[in-house]
């Protein structure tokens, strides 16, 4: 390998959880920079999301796309990532500018490519610029190098995949061995060719003897990557991954991680068993209440959906008693492979492959095409990992184009062949179109925005309808907010979800408010009240397990038993005290689970901020698709019209009930709407936001955000003055 | 009377059945099915803390009393990771 630029350095130790030191490349120039952080900086964002927010809102302009060269691609871990005593302890945040959403975008991802870049001496890595050439950025601190290379080139097959690049990349730099020292990100062809790529992280797992992966799935992270030429970066670090945070209190850490490590072993079984299922288990719920997104959302529920439950991956594919965590330590270990699938469409038919997944995600996005075929979703989850796809993204896309076909905006002609429900043939001719950016798969490689625009145009052009009549009717069914597609939950019948997924700072992604069970199965937020307390509380939480390199899931899917004697279950504040444990032990300090919620408050408004200067930030950015409210059309209403039928004999009485079923429907709709403005505002009022959901000012002041960008950004917005009088008064 | 209890996931894996129907006595309620699939399935490790009740696909209480054709379902938690 040719190596452009090389830089020898002594990497930082870690203490306390930090190297305080992030590495900067700007590929443009192929500058490799190490920049010392000042202690403040650490305090104020934390980690993770946090870095990446702020190195975007400092490096970066309203101007900046996803393709602009000052455009910043951060992957940054955090404080608790790394340590094996602790579960879930291997997640880092890649964030960027979106080529989907045109604002900041983060999606959090597994495996060994954190922790071994802090072992390298880096909290973080940001990456600016374009290189003219395709590169890869190594990161030895074995040797005490930094260096950027000439990508190298093997054949068309590698050369195109992100997995098989990334493993022939891995052995090329370790004499033809793979080994738990070396780690890599990398991405395909389909992340060229779309805007929905995502970031694999590869790492060797000794009990499989092969290269895992886990995805940076949303938002197109993948995308940024290759638009800046690189290919890969590969980190390499031989020290012992157990203690290497250096925390203050050692004691602490090894109790706090005991402590969660003995509710996950003793819970998880009577649960949901995660750790021998994997999240797919959640499908069979998904169906039995009317949340698994059949046929682009439309229906919640299919007689064909017992064929992609989760004892079906587990009987027929799933490597039994192989726990299959994506970082050292963790017990939950809810990740789940199979070896030895053997492909049978697309150009690799015949090849066998090992597939990491599916998630319940992955499954979610078949049945939104209407397809109910388990091994369609191995070799589906295969593809879009290789060519680095979002499945989620993929198949909203492909979905909302087939309901196109079903509605008549679009035909056969238009796109070069049958592209209708539950046809994998067709499906997969798509998914290799959209990847290999041919045909009509250039359309949906776009994402269901942009893709929305073009058949409006064109069936405008072709029909003579106005092109703005023809939006509003492709929106009621264009599942996206702020230009993401929706992730994989039908939200008609929980308003707590509508909400988490239309507040979403970075677009409908469960990530920020998961609140479909509680709020929809559980019933545990039964009140208005309740939900909106809820879309203040979680996404606080859950952003700040995301500043802090943690996984969630044994927090949130595995309740304490203890929980039930609180004042608000859901939280599950006894395993919080677990966290809020490690933390004080790893960084010294002695933190609250308020202070902790105040400090991911302070990472929220600056993503507001961003989103603001992105033109995504106000009431109008969080507007949600009408199916996400309700049944868009009137199938969908007679679908379930007992269940619609009663809830409105509920909401208005029998005497208000239209006899006309087309009149139901209207007023279904019509009281969804009402629903979805008013918690709009009751939100907007828990976050301190004024109407239009911008912060108000002595919020921005009440956590130190209020700089001279934030200020004449507010100004801008017309919010500074206004408030300000307000006030005032 | 005669109810049944759905079994869903690891449920249904366990018990290698997606239903069972019950005879109970009127005025039998959820508690007391809870009891009898406790017994019948000891595998399952159901704990009255660890589920939720659902009736009819509607979230209900271990006390509620039951009626004849009643579906019950004892829900793990799942919250959302």
């Amino acid at each position: 390998m040719k190596i452009i630029k090389s830089l020898q350095y002594t990497p930082s130790p870690i203490k306390g959880g930090y190297t305080d030191q992030i590495l900067q490349v700007d590929l443009s120039v192929h500058k490799i920079s190490l920049l010392r952080l000042q202690p403040d900086f650490k305090e104020k964002y934390i980690g993770g999301r946090g870095y990446a927010l702020k190195l975007i809102w400092d490096g970066t302009s309203e101007h900046t796309r996803y393709d602009s060269p000052e455009n910043i691609l951060v992957m940054a871990g955090g404080p608790l990532c790394n340590e094996p005593r602790f579960p879930g302890s291997g997640k880092f945040i890649v964030g960027t500018i979106s080529p989907l959403t045109d604002t900041f975008i983060d999606s959090n991802i597994g495996g060994y490519f954190a922790p071994i870049l802090k072992l390298c001496g880096f909290d973080a890595l940001a990456v600016s610029g374009i290189s003219e050439s395709d590169v890869v950025l190594i990161v030895d601190a074995d040797n005490g190098v930094i260096e950027i290379g000439e990508a190298p080139v093997f054949n068309d097959q590698i050369n195109q995949g992100a997995i098989s690049y990334g493993e022939a990349l891995l052995k090329l730099l370790n004499q033809g061995e793979l080994s738990e020292n070396f780690a890599a990100v990398t991405s395909g062809i389909g992340a060229s060719n779309t805007r929905f790529g995502i970031i694999n992280s590869l790492f060797y797992d000794r009990r499989r003897k092969r290269i895992r992966v886990k995805q940076a799935g949303r938002g197109g992270t993948g995308t940024v990557m290759l638009r800046k030429g690189l290919k890969a970066v590969i980190v390499r670090s031989s020290l012992p991954k157990v203690g290497a945070n250096n925390p203050v209190d050692e004691q602490g850490v090894k109790h706090a991680g005991a402590s969660l490590k003995k509710v996950v072993s003793q819970v998880d079984p009577q649960q949901l068993r995660l750790s021998s299922w994997g999240t797919p288990v959640l499908v069979e719920y998904m169906d039995k209440y009317h949340i698994l997104p059949v046929n682009n959302y439309q229906y919640g529920q299919h007689s064909d959906a017992r064929a992609i439950f989760a004892d079906v991956f587990l009987d027929r594919y799933f490597s039994k008693n192989v726990p299959d965590g994506c970082y050292k330590g963790c017990n939950l270990a809810c990740a789940k492979g199979a070896e030895n699938v053997t492909l049978k469409l697309g150009p690799q038919a015949g090849r066998q492959v090992s597939v990491d997944g599916p998630e319940y995600e992955t499954a979610a996005a078949v049945t939104c095409m209407g397809i109910f075929d388990p091994h369609y979703i191995m070799e589906y989850n295969w593809y879009c990992d290789e060519y680095g796809l979002d499945t989620i993204s993929m198949g909203v896309t492909a979905s909302f184009l087939m309901e196109c076909v079903q509605r008549g905006y679009l035909s056969e002609a238009d796109i070069g062949y049958e592209l209708v429900w539950g046809n994998k043939k067709s499906a997969d001719r798509l998914l290799q179109e959209t990847a290999l950016g041919k045909g009509f798969g250039e359309i949906c490689a776009q994402g269901v925005r942009r893709a929305k625009n073009w058949v409006a145009g064109r069936y405008s052009a072709k029909t003579g309808q106005p092109l703005d009549q023809v939006l509003k009717e492709l929106g009621k069914f264009a599942m996206e907010t702020k230009g993401l597609e929706y992730s994989m939950y039908v939200t008609k019948e929980s308003l707590a979800q509508q909400g988490g997924y239309g507040f979403a700072l970075k677009g409908p992604q469960h990530d920020e408010a998961w609140l479909i069970f509680i709020d929809q199965v559980h019933k545990e937020l039964p009140t208005f009240e309740a939900k909106a307390k809820a879309l203040k509380w979680f996404p606080l939480i859950r952003t700040w397990f995301n500043a802090l390199g943690l996984c969630k899931l044994p927090w949130i899917d595995v309740r304490h038993p203890d929980a039930a004697k609180t004042d608000d279950p859901a939280q599950n504040q006894p395993t919080l005290a677990y966290y809020v444990q490690y933390l004080n032990a790893t960084i010294g300090c002695n933190k609250t689970l308020q202070d902790i919620l105040d400090d991911s408050e302070r990472l929220q408004l600056l993503q507001k901020l961003i989103n603001l200067r992105h033109g995504k930030g106000t009431r109008a950015n969080d507007q949600i698709p009408l199916r996400a409210m309700g049944p868009a059309f009137i199938n969908e209403y007679e679908d379930r019209a007992d269940y619609y039928d009663a809830w409105l004999m509920d909401q208005v009485g029998e005497a208000q009930i239209p006899d006309d079923p087309e009149a139901r429907h209207r007023l279904i709709i019509n009281l969804r709407q009402k629903a979805y403005e008013s918690l709009c505002d009751a939100v907007y009022s828990e976050k301190e936001y004024n109407s239009e959901g911008i912060p108000l000012p002595e919020t921005l002041e009440k956590f130190d955000l209020m700089d001279d960008q934030a200020r004449n950004l507010l100004a801008g917005l017309g919010v500074l003055d206004k408030e300000q009088r307000l006030l005032s008064n | 009377m005669v109810i049944s209890v759905q079994f869903h996931g690891t449920q249904r894996k366990l018990t290698r059945t997606s239903e069972i129907r019950v005879p109970v006595h009127e005025d039998c309620r959820v508690s007391d099915v809870f009891v009898h699939v406790k017994n019948r399935y000891p595998d399952l490790l159901l704990s009255q803390e660890d589920v939720w009740v659902s009736v009819n696909n509607l979230m209900s209480t271990m006390n509620q009393i039951l009626n004849p054709d009643d579906r019950i379902t004892f829900l793990p938690h799942i919250g959302g990771g």
